[in-house]
């Protein structure tokens, strides 16, 4: 692990602050069993509510008639399009998703009503007992095809450099990702209860409580003091719970039948309620001079959005930002297209658009390392990016660190696993069903980079607030931000911890009235925009007890001077209550030019995996054996939780890499079930160790920087890589099928 | 989901009663494990307006061998016929198999009976019980009869149970001396369904057994290929003529787990690895007997 000094705090060393890795708060009682996920939300007298879903991929609704389902004793309210009493569209960026079916239904699994029963059971039959008559239409599902049409929500050319630059040396390539799904453990959920004065309160798992909250009320015709949303326990997100699904429905159940509503999503649901990461066609060209300058890569992406907008304008733009890697390039031009279909909706998945371009830049980086007769490490730190250097697509100068060359050498520089599996059948590619032996396999080893922003781009005008309570105990932190288990919760005592010297801290997470917006748990955004609102408020009420009390240095005690109590913090407050409310923002960025240009983005990090993989190329077998990785952190602020994060994201690429796919055929989701959308298991997990560069990050609080995507950026792409080197197969795709090594 | 439908839930004591709430409850479905009818309950797959739950009924719990034929209860989960050292003594490639059922919680609770009962193409027990030449015993209004595994898979999750029959147990002719081997294809090392099956036996004298599962609408044994390589060794016959053998011997289906080119590969291969290593064990080598982790 490298070590760069950063910020140096200003107070005494504080047990549990920040580079140690104290226990979470919520650890223990998730382990037992004892945390209260959304689907433990419980109120007496709730209803349980179901969802009536389009079984077509488009069709028109000749009629809903509610009357059977309104038969069965128990149930108490059938509503559709027309009982939503506001806006009747929802979404982030532009509303265009109906709450509930216009009368055409646009993709497989879109809600068309909701009903309300005593229990589930009867909610369930309620739901199937909703009598709607289809007339299925023609779908549009080839994105290929929906881009001759010009059904598209936004075209990106990103164009820069000298147009007719060329290289000598030139590959050219097409690739394609599959449709992936979050597939969060916890699944959509929520409790709404009335007031009984025609407001409401919502409990749910969310990333982000008040952009929902915007959506909502709207929809709902009401104040927006009207409804009020309070984070439930959350099971996971990964970009699943940025869009709506349930909330709307929820509420509008508990204010028509005056009782709070409960919905769960089962499994296969919850495939059908939320986005997917968007599946990909890919065309690129690389030219480089014989020494191996990369001196112009084209590209155009096609992302297939769905039915609806969601995201799908920030993922395009992603990919196209991002599209040739953390590289030099004298002259880009990249078209970027996400299109409208009838597949179910695409948005937000962690790494939000940069996944799928990093899967191809980096298959032609090796492909033009091999063109070269170069060693594909050597072409990668040949052109890296290093801070102060422009982002060839975008003209930005890149602030802050940037290490991409030390990533590279860092992660070059670790030792191999020791080389063949032994007998151990738990080592062999394949399940344990004999197929596979010892002599029959081939290692390979691959090798990506990748690099993505961090925070909101594009002139969004992203904050995050955060107020911080002295108490006669301790701090209190209040936030709106969503905790979905990746430890924010921590990492925010840590920076209270730090900043004042003292070692109580509460996290509470209040609701959209209580606080201002923390701004989405996404674009690995929170430690430094809620974690830099802690610090700054954290700050400010330690400086005002220590002014109170005429210097000195805090602790939990209450305030030092040499050595010796002499204030404690009740006597502090005496003066009356230190609360400080900090609205924080990252430094601004500006809007794309039409060609692309501008400051568009906040900050960015670097990451890069190395794969090992043992491969039965008869049987088209894989077993991911080892990724390493290095990834350029900032600051490590809690180590394990870092490490968490890596083997998490790898986990995730791996599965990208050789078996996870949402298999969807004219609009249809064939495999919405864990028993045929296959995520690795413990038994599938690599050993992975890992190199934390630490270079301070020019705006993240001690210089940290966020961590949560960049380890599913490459590590699909350094898999494939890696059952390449073993197979010699020109693998184009991800994930790649038995079929496809086998070559049958 | 939820199960969103009624059903009376009746729980016999003996066989007798059991047929007799049978023959009162047309169309009742019978409950072992649950590990099947529990989810398909569930997804609205059936929906009897009885379950008849068999736990309680003394002694369908056994494994046992008598007078030459071993003899599994239908209570007898996977997890008890991988702890038997009867079934390890005579059945191994059955035991093999239980292995690579799922996960320990589902082979905790999953029956051997229960699952040729369900059988579904993909069952774990129908290729080594088709190569064991085991029988179904089964009681029911017209007193009891025994109809071997080679008759009983009639179609995908249909078998030759009739209205009112209860399946009591099933028996294997004690084989003697041999090599088995159970080859799963496995997607990945999660728990999982077969995408192909191949059982083999080998037995003295250059004499094979071998059933396919996973390829085909129902578990089946392969005559034509049995034929070919009887009289010699494993390796001694043509391998474009085995190649050619299997694909005329199996019917695999295209979907989201596997493409038909590749259960059709997978299936030549995996008969080759499964005919080497029962081979190799009947002569005293060979792998051991594979164990799953999960």
């Amino acid at each position: 692990m490298t070590t760069t000094p950063t910020a140096v705090p200003t107070t005494t060393a504080v047990a549990g602050g920040i580079g140690t890795s104290p226990l979470r708060p919520d650890g223990i009682p998730k382990v037992r069993g004892e945390f209260a996920f959304s689907g433990d939300l419980h109120e007496e007298g709730m209803l349980w509510g179901a969802t009536v879903r389009s079984p077509h991929a488009r069709a028109r609704i000749l009629s809903i008639d509610p009357a059977p389902a309104l038969a069965i004793p128990g149930v108490h309210a059938v509503l559709t399009q027309d009982d939503v009493p506001g806006r009747k569209t929802c979404g982030q960026a532009v509303k265009d998703q109906p709450v509930l079916a216009d009368g055409e239904t646009r993709f497989w699994g879109e809600p068309v009503a909701v009903v309300a029963a005593d229990d589930a059971e009867t909610a369930a039959r309620a739901a199937a007992a909703v009598a709607v008559r289809y007339e299925p239409l023609d779908a549009l599902t080839d994105p290929g095809e929906a881009e001759r049409q010009g059904s598209v929500f936004r075209t990106m050319h990103v164009v820069n450099g000298d147009p007719d630059r060329r290289g000598e040396v030139v590959v050219e390539g097409y690739y394609e990702t599959g449709t992936i799904d979050q597939a969060m453990l916890g699944t959509e959920a929520g409790l709404a209860v009335p007031d009984g004065e025609g407001g409401v309160d919502l409990y749910v798992a969310t990333q982000w409580i008040h952009e929902d909250h915007e959506q909502l009320y709207a929809s709902l015709g009401v104040e927006p003091g009207a409804a009020r949303i309070h984070l439930s326990g959350i099971g996971g997100a990964f970009g699943a719970r940025e869009d709506l699904t349930l909330q709307i429905h929820l509420c509008m159940l508990a204010l028509h039948t005056g009782r709070p509503v409960k919905m769960v999503l089962d499994r296969a649901e919850s495939f059908a309620a939320h986005v997917h990461r968007h599946p990909s066609r890919m065309w690129y060209r690389h030219e480089a001079d014989p020494d191996g300058t990369l001196v112009r890569v084209e590209a155009k992406l096609i992302f297939d959005g769905g039915a609806y907008q969601t995201t799908s304008h920030a993922v395009i733009a992603n990919g196209a930002y991002f599209a040739m890697g953390p590289y030099h390039c004298e002259s880009v031009d990249v078209v970027g297209i996400a299109t409208r279909t009838n597949n179910p909706p695409n948005g937000a998945m962690r790494g939000f658009g940069a996944v799928q371009v990093c899967f191809a830049y980096e298959a032609q980086m090796d492909k033009l390392a091999a063109a070269l007769g170069m060693d594909p490490i050597d072409l990668r730190l040949r052109n890296a990016l290093d801070a102060g250097d422009r982002l060839p697509t975008t003209g930005q100068v890149i602030e802050g660190a940037f290490p991409v060359a030390e990533v590279i050498r860092s992660l070059a520089a670790m030792p191999l696993p020791d080389a063949g599996p032994g007998g151990d059948p738990r080592h062999l590619p394949g399940g344990a069903g004999l197929t596979t032996t010892a002599a029959d396999i081939r290692r390979g080893v691959g090798f990506a980079v990748g690099f993505k922003n961090i925070a909101f781009a594009e002139s969004f005008d992203d904050y995050a607030e955060a107020r911080v309570t002295l108490t006669p105990d301790g701090l209190l932190v209040e936030t709106a931000a969503a905790e979905v288990g990746q430890g924010m919760v921590t990492v925010l005592q840590q920076i209270a911890r730090t900043a004042t010297g003292i070692e109580q801290v509460e996290v509470a997470f209040v609701d959209t009235a209580a606080i201002g917006s923390a701004g989405s748990t996404s674009a690995s955004r929170q430690t430094q925009m809620t974690g830099g609102a802690v610090l700054e408020a954290a700050e400010a009420v330690r400086d005002e007890a220590l002014r109170r009390a005429g210097g000195g240095t805090l602790s939990g005690e209450g305030v030092l001077r040499d050595g010796v109590v002499v204030a404690t913090l009740a006597d502090v407050l005496a003066e009356g209550p230190i609360t400080e409310l900090v609205r924080f923002r990252h430094p601004p960025t500006t809007a794309p030019s039409e060609t692309g240009q501008g400051d568009l983005h906040a900050g960015f990090s670097v990451a890069a995996h190395r794969a090992v993989v043992d491969v039965d190329p008869d049987l088209g077998l894989v077993r991911v054996v080892q990724v390493d990785t290095a990834q350029d952190v900032g600051k490590a602020l809690h180590p394990a939780a870092l490490v968490g994060q890596l083997e998490g994201g790898i986990l995730q690429g791996v599965g990208m890499a050789v078996m996870e796919e949402l298999r969807i055929d004219d609009g249809v989701v064939r495999n919405a079930s864990f028993t045929d959308y296959l995520l690795p298991t413990i038994l599938d997990a690599p050993d992975v160790e890992a190199v934390l560069i630490e270079e301070p990050d020019h705006w993240g609080p001690f210089g940290a920087k966020g961590v949560g995507e960049p380890p599913t950026i490459s590590s699909t792409a350094a898999v494939v890589a890696a059952i390449r080197d073993a197979t010699g197969r020109d693998l184009t795709r991800a994930p790649v099928r038995p079929e496809d090594v086998a070559g049958v | 989901m939820t199960i969103a439908h009624d059903f009376a839930y009746l729980r016999p004591a003996t066989v007798p009663d059991a047929l007799a709430m049978l023959a009162d409850h047309r169309g009742a479905m019978v409950l072992a494990g649950g590990t099947d009818v529990v989810p398909w309950l569930r997804d609205d797959a059936i929906t009897p307006e009885t379950v008849v739950d068999i736990k309680d009924i003394a002694g369908f719990d056994a494994i046992d061998v008598a007078d030459g034929v071993l003899r599994i209860g239908p209570l007898v989960t996977f997890s008890d016929l991988i702890a038997s050292p009867v079934a390890a003594e005579h059945v191994p490639a059955l035991v093999e198999a239980s292995h690579t059922v799922a996960s320990v919680g589902v082979r905790n609770r999953a029956t051997v009976v229960g699952n040729i009962c369900s059988a579904v193409p993909s069952c774990d027990a129908g290729p080594p019980l088709l190569v064991y030449e085991a029988a179904v015993e089964v009681a029911g209004p017209g007193g009891e009869r025994s109809i071997p595994v080679l008759e009983w898979f009639l179609g995908p999750r249909t078998q030759a149970l009739a209205e009112g029959e209860l399946v009591t147990g099933i028996t294997i002719p004690l084989p003697g001396a041999h090599g088995g081997c159970y080859a799963k294809l496995s997607r990945y090392r999660g728990e999982d369904l077969a995408q192909v099956g191949v059982a083999v036996l080998a037995l003295p004298g250059n004499d094979y057994r071998v059933a396919f599962g996973a390829v085909g609408p129902v578990p089946f044994r392969a005559p034509a290929i049995e034929e070919r390589l009887a009289g010699g060794g494993p390796g001694d016959a043509d391998p474009a003529a085995l190649d050619a053998l299997v694909d005329e011997a199996i019917s695999p289906i295209d979907d989201v787990r596997a493409s038909k080119e590749y259960r059709t590969h997978m299936s030549r291969v995996m008969l080759r690895r499964s005919l080497a290593a029962a081979a190799a064990r009947l002569d005293g080598g060979g792998p051991p007997y594979g164990e799953q982790v999960i």
